[in-house]
């Protein structure tokens, strides 16, 4: 027989189902605007940029991009464990993966502390007025998707997901790993390019 | 068990070796991020970072290596599409 593209697209699975992926594609939309936004306003204040980018205290920035980094790797290896069967080795990675999740809220708390004992705020030049509404939005994000984490634990405690029933969990994963992926590019672009 | 076979382990795992290629990638970054990056050749890898960091993520994280191509094709346009623009902003 004959192995079409469509044939094989169709044997291929989506982790988390279709109705995730068109979620993940509207976030993922959302964020793309606002990079555009970002780039076009420091096309028009290429000052306010340089000066801002190097106020910031990129230490924060680091230590972000590892827990969420290393969050990313707990939840993978979480479903992973899931699926071969193993539910509390997965609700223990599950747990760092809230713990890493918690650690940058905390992060961002004292990142924004930190700007503001330096004269830095939201009004300060055009380049903060972004920094701040892109920061923001996608911490947000990590706040909505640490309650769905919360949610998934209570499903993985009760066996509501399973080695058998994991769909949803894998959906829950993807979620958090788009969050990653959207400060991947945050991560440079508000600290790193001048 | 000797140390060397445990490397061996470690990186055996499509996670581990993910997770330390991200690490070290990130570390490129703060490198770069330390000298004066508003040259070409600075933008242009770091642009290549977060087309590799962004990548790793979507095949081995997501496990969308495994996925129909209309899901993993779009994810990998995104992070190229933002990765380039980026770049080439950086000249005007």
């Amino acid at each position: 027989m004959q192995v079409t593209k469509s044939n094989l697209n169709n044997q291929r699975k989506i982790p988390g189902g279709i109705p995730i992926w068109i979620f993940i594609f509207a976030e993922m939309v959302e964020f793309g605007l606002f990079f555009i936004v970002f780039i076009v306003v420091k096309q028009y204040f290429p000052e306010d940029f340089r000066e801002g980018i190097n106020k910031l205290n990129i230490n924060f920035a680091i230590i972000n991009t590892i827990f969420l980094i290393t969050s990313s790797y707990f939840i993978a290896q979480s479903v992973k464990l899931l699926r071969e069967g193993s539910q509390k080795a997965a609700i223990k990675k599950l747990l760092v993966t809230l713990l890493l999740a918690f650690a940058y809220c905390i992060s961002k708390y004292f990142e924004y502390e930190w700007n503001e004992q330096n004269g830095i705020g939201i009004n300060t030049n055009y380049f903060f007025t972004c920094y701040y509404y892109l920061t923001f939005n996608h911490l947000l994000h990590v706040l909505i998707a640490i309650f769905i984490l919360i949610i998934s634990l209570i499903q993985l405690i009760t066996g509501n997901y399973n080695k058998n029933n994991s769909n949803g969990y894998e959906g829950v994963a993807s979620y958090w790993h788009m969050i990653d992926l959207v400060w991947l590019i945050l991560f440079p672009l508000l600290y790193i390019l001048v | 068990m000797n140390m060397k076979s445990i490397i061996k382990q470690i990186l055996r795992n499509n996670l581990n070796r993910t997770l330390l290629i991200l690490f070290f990638c990130t570390l490129i970054t703060t490198l770069l991020g330390e000298k004066d990056v508003s040259s070409s050749i600075g933008y242009f890898m770091i642009c290549a970072i977060i087309f590799i960091k962004g990548s790793l993520v979507i095949l081995e994280f997501m496990e969308l290596k495994s996925a129909p191509s209309y899901i993993y094709i779009p994810m990998l346009v995104y992070v190229l599409l933002f990765s380039m623009l980026i770049f080439i902003m950086s000249f005007f």
